[in-house]
């Protein structure tokens, strides 16, 4: 599904350049749930970014489902990522102005679903997620472990077939924090290719595999 | 997905309550002044804009007169439209039309009205004006002799929903038919005409059916050319003409001045002429007035909106990371700036409606209000919903939608962003705009004030003017004066042919006899009493004054203002002879008895022109009496007291010379007014920008401020950090603006042969106004925030 090969960026300072990546070598297969690692500034989120499509490397080449990323315009991109890949963030990164519902409504309003579909997911997300209750709510009026919970709902609804989440517990309780880690692993379970970027071992476990990346470069 | 930007931007709008308020409120002030005056300015441009073939009908007017002495008039000669019918093959017809300006008394059964919109037409006038008949037939309507065409509500009036064609009325006492109804003329004609009498009428009743090619009156000859036909052409063939008719020396006084029917209503220096005028200067002043207050409060918007992109900037991010493209984006914003419009143009509508008839009044016009007036009013609303809601929004909406999400993500702040330039100009601008009004009314409000004080070289203080109308007032000229002079407080009385303020004026061709010169000079002569220069205060410098003493000053001696005596180039004037052209064109000797020191007989527009002043009783058109400031009271008492006397059943129509001479000025007072008006307004929208510029500008630094003062900065240390920077924009406004300035008005101030200079003082002062406005705005946020509590700014951390 995801290939790096020997993907590099860096930022241009005047005329001093700073890695953040260096040489990243990786595969990636459909149905995966893979942990990042590393300490704070190591590039992870640089890494994910890039790989969501966010973010373009200086160097190296990205192949998606075998086609080269760097090839695409921007609304080949565009479309790409819209339609398979949905992201968490630490900070959920909800829409204030919207409520519960709104939110969720919002990704596939972009993607132009019919209104009868639409409400059909929502209503589908809103039950699997048991938050039936809270749709008419803005985030300001939800806890952290329920805002993030709405994020990665939104994250799902338009079945993305791979989800990047950066320290999507981070803010999180730990109680908190294994409900979403749980949810994670059932979208897994169900085929979803899943990416999480995490500072845990213990949520790194629930990965099939670890990446631990170490200033720029991934540790063997 | 409409339903979801609408909602949005709902939510957005009563989420910054203070930046929505600054921009509904900019934006309803300015866009009430923009719909005012485009209403207005549709109305005036509607002028007889509804007859078929408007850009082939012309009316023909004449100029008489040679070189500096030259009269307009509106109508022309009746030789002409049935000239053209016989031998002008360019023309499809020509007609004349004569207004019954005294109106004509209808009668039907026991109605008996006075009509004041009646004529007499051609038979040709219903092919120059091809307005659809009811009922009748246009081709021969007119064509005999005490036939009538009437409109519909006049056919209403007397005919009730009958049909009144073949009808008879009663005008004047004759018996008339009507043979033709056509509907009810918009009212935005020059020609407001509602019955039209067959011109053939006119001989009928006797009058004189004369076509005459060297005199005319109140006819007006109107035209409809064949298409490719130039006007040009009907000039020619009608010079042509008139020199056969009316021979070499009339024709040479004469030119034919050809006006498009649409163009009527903007010429307005034409005696005679028929409807209401404009001045085109006037509407396009207007028009830049609009434009310019609607341009201020869009660029509020502008501003406004880019400047909160840090907190948009979040919410963009997250939709692109989510799915959504640029173009959505743009549209969400576009919405909400759409939506803020819609909300103020929902505001202008009803200050419109509050305020129109005011505005329309204070401008003096009239609106028409017909079904054009509601359809301009939509579609000039629509046009500003459409073009403020885009020129606001496209660029806040391109600027916050280029955003790219990774940028938002990492929770970067976004450094060095250039479009900061942008608001800076925009202010710049807004400001410009603002000097430049205050500005020109700085310079008007002085010139105004110039001419209203300086000395004109008579006293215009304590003097009446009796206006002479009747002709039993004239008569009685002799009498009135002799009475009114028998009253202790009144000190001179004199009659004139010309008086500050009213508009009379004769030329004569003059030359001096000792037979240096052969040359006629052209001089201003005016009719004048004995006791005129008296009267005005005027000063003599040499010679005397008109004195009955002598017995022979009647019809033998004139007095010559300085600039004519220069002029006819005299050096010992007293005593001089020269001719002037009396009666018949001959020319008499007269002789100079006395010099006045030059004095402005006209507005200040005008340089003093040479003049002439000599005795001549049958021309006075009104009366000066010159009172003692004391018994003012008593003699305009005494004044009302005696012309009732001496003229039973009349009363006196007086003016007070000062007020009669500020009338000359009307024009600039009101542009004076109406600058002020349009200044406050757009100093009133900037600053309102302002106002919300500095509140984000303290949001954004709210940390800062708060760790200044926990490190001991003062008050005024927070305030002028707030202000600095407006207030350098304010400065380098006001340096761009001056030259501006000062050009624009340079030129306006070009209309007066007498006029101020522009001085220092009058940018500093605009430049200072500004400045202090906009240090008064920004210091109401800067002290607030300086006088808050750092204590609460940095626990929110
Ligand atoms: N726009 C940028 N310009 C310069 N440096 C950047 C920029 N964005 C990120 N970096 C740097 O890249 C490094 C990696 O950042 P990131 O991927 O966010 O690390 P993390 O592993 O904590 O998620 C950091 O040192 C950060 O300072
Ligand atoms: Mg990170």
């Amino acid at each position: 599904m995801i290939k790096l090969k020997g993907i590099e960026k860096y930022y241009k300072n005047k005329f001093i350049k700073t890695y953040v990546l260096r040489n990243i070598n990786m595969e990636i297969k459909e149905g995966e749930f893979v942990s990042v690692m590393g300490s704070s500034g190591a590039g992870k989120s640089t890494l994910l970014n890039i790989i969501g499509m966010l973010d373009v490397a200086s160097n190296g080449e990205y192949l998606f489902f075998n086609e080269s990323v760097h090839k695409m315009n921007e609304k080949q991109l565009s479309n790409l990522h819209k339609s398979y890949i949905g992201f968490v963030f630490q900070s959920y990164h909800l829409i204030d102005e919207l409520t519960v519902y709104e939110n969720l409504e919002t990704p596939i309003l972009y993607q132009k679903v019919k209104s009868g579909e639409r409400k059909a997911r929502v209503a589908e997300i809103l039950d699997e997620f048991k938050i039936v209750a809270k749709k008419d709510l803005f985030p300001n009026q939800l806890s952290g472990g329920q805002r993030q919970l709405v994020a990665v709902a939104r994250a799902i609804i338009a079945e993305p077939k791979l989800i990047l989440a950066d320290e999507p517990t981070g803010n999180l309780h730990s109680e908190q924090g294994k409900e979403i880690m749980e949810l994670l692993k059932k979208l897994n379970a169900n085929g979803t290719t899943i990416i999480q970027v995490t500072h845990s071992k213990e949520n790194a476990e629930y990965g099939d595999r670890i990446i631990k990346l170490n200033d720029g470069w991934i540790e063997e | 997905m409409l339903k979801s930007y609408i909602i949005t931007a709902f939510r957005n709008i009563k989420k910054h309550k203070t930046f929505s308020l600054i921009n509904i409120l900019g934006l309803s002030i300015g866009m009430t002044v923009s719909l005012l005056i485009l209403i207005f300015v549709i109305n005036e441009f509607s002028y007889d804009n509804f007859y078929p073939n408007k850009d082939r009908i012309y009316r023909i007017a004449v100029k008489w007169g040679q070189e500096n002495n030259i009269m307009k008039f509106a109508g022309s000669m009746p030789a002409i439209s049935p000239a053209i019918n016989d031998a002008f093959p360019g023309a499809i017809a020509a007609a004349r039309v004569l207004k019954a300006y005294n109106g004509i008394t209808v009668e039907r059964k026991q109605k008996k009205i006075k009509e004041e919109n009646a004529c007499y037409a051609d038979a040709e006038y219903f092919k120059v004006f091809a307005l659809p008949f009811i009922s009748g037939n246009p081709e021969t309507a007119l064509a005999e002799p005490y036939s009538v065409v009437i409109t519909k509500s006049i056919a209403e009036k007397y005919f009730g929903n009958t049909n009144p064609v073949g009808e008879t009325l009663t005008i004047e006492g004759d018996l008339y038919k009507v043979t033709g109804l056509i509907n009810d003329i918009p009212e935005n004609t020059h020609l407001n005409l509602n019955m039209f009498i067959s011109y053939k009428t006119l001989a009928a009743k006797g009058e004189k059916d004369e076509h005459p090619w060297n005199s005319w009156g109140s006819v007006y000859n109107y035209v409809l050319l064949k298409d490719n036909v130039s006007p040009q052409s009907l000039k020619q063939a009608l010079g042509k003409e008139l020199e056969a008719n009316a021979g070499e020396w009339f024709a040479s006084r004469i030119e034919f001045v050809i006006q498009n029917l649409t163009e009527i209503h903007w010429i307005n220096d034409f005696r005679g002429d028929s409807g209401p005028k404009q001045n085109k200067m006037y509407v396009l002043v207007f028009l830049i007035a609009a434009i310019v207050i609607l341009a201020i409060a869009c660029f509020n918007y502008v501003n406004l909106s880019t400047a909160r992109y840090l907190e948009r900037m979040k919410d963009v991010g997250i939709r692109k990371v989510i799915g959504a493209n640029r173009s959505q984006i743009v549209t969400q914003f576009l919405i909400e700036s759409l939506m803020i419009t819609f909300l103020s143009i929902f505001i202008s509508f009803i200050l419109f409606q509050l305020f129109r008839s005011s505005a329309y009044s204070f401008i003096e016009t009239k609106i028409i209000l017909n079904e054009n007036y509601f359809f301009s009013l939509s579609a000039v609303i629509l046009f500003m919903i459409i073009i403020v809601g885009f020129i606001a929004g496209v660029y806040p909406a391109l600027f916050l939608s280029k955003f790219s999400p990774t940028e938002i993500i990492k929770n970067k702040v976004v450094s060095g962003v250039k479009h900061f330039s942008v608001r800076k100009v925009l202010v710049v601008v807004q400001f410009i705009m603002s000097i430049l009004l205050i500005f020109g009314t700085v310079v008007i409000y002085k010139q105004i004030d110039f001419m209203l004080n300086t000395s004109l070289g008579y006293d215009k203080e304590n003097v009446v003017i009796l206006n002479l109308i009747s002709p039993e007032s004239k008569n009685k000229y002799q009498t009135l004066k002799e009475k009114l002079s028998e009253h202790s407080g009144v000190k001179a009385v004199s009659g004139a042919f010309t008086v500050p303020g009213i508009n009379s004026r004769e030329n004569m061709g003059v030359k001096v006899i000792d037979g240096s010169n052969e040359d006629i000079i052209n001089l201003q002569t005016v009719a004048v009493d004995y006791d005129f220069v008296k009267a005005m205060g005027i000063k003599i410098i040499k010679g005397r004054n008109f004195s009955e003493k002598f017995g022979s000053d009647i019809n033998r001696s004139v007095i010559l203002n300085e600039t004519a005596v220069k002029m006819l180039n005299i050096n010992n004037p007293i005593g001089e002879k020269i001719g002037m052209p009396k009666g018949n064109n001959k020319m008499e000797e007269v002789t100079i008895v006395g010099v006045v020191k030059d004095f402005n007989l006209q507005s200040l527009h005008n340089k003093i022109t040479p003049l002439l002043l000599y005795l001549e009783p049958e021309k006075y058109i009104a009366m000066l009496v010159k009172y003692d400031p004391e018994s003012q009271k008593d003699v305009l008492a005494y004044i009302n007291k005696t012309w009732g006397e001496v003229l039973p059943g009349e009363k006196p129509n007086y003016i007070f010379l000062e007020d009669s001479y500020k009338k000359l000025y009307k024009s600039e007072t009101k542009t004076e007014k109406l600058l002020v008006f349009f200044a406050v307004l757009a100093i009133f929208i900037s600053s309102l920008g302002l106002l919300g510029l500095t509140s984000f500008a303290a949001a954004k630094r709210v940390k800062e401020i708060g760790i200044r003062k926990v490190l001991g900065a003062s008050v005024s240390n927070i305030v002028t950090l707030l202000s600095k920077e407006f207030v350098l924009l304010v400065v380098v406004s006001t340096l761009i603006a001056s030259p501006v300035a000062y050009i624009l008005m340079n030129k306006w101030l070009q209309n007066f042969a007498y006029r101020i200079n522009i001085n220092v003082w009058m940018f500093l002062i605009s430049g200072s106004m500004a400045l202090a406005i906009a240090l008064f705005t920004v210091s109401i946020i800067a002290i607030k925030a300086a006088l808050s509590n750092p204590i609460n700014s940095l626990r929110s951390e």
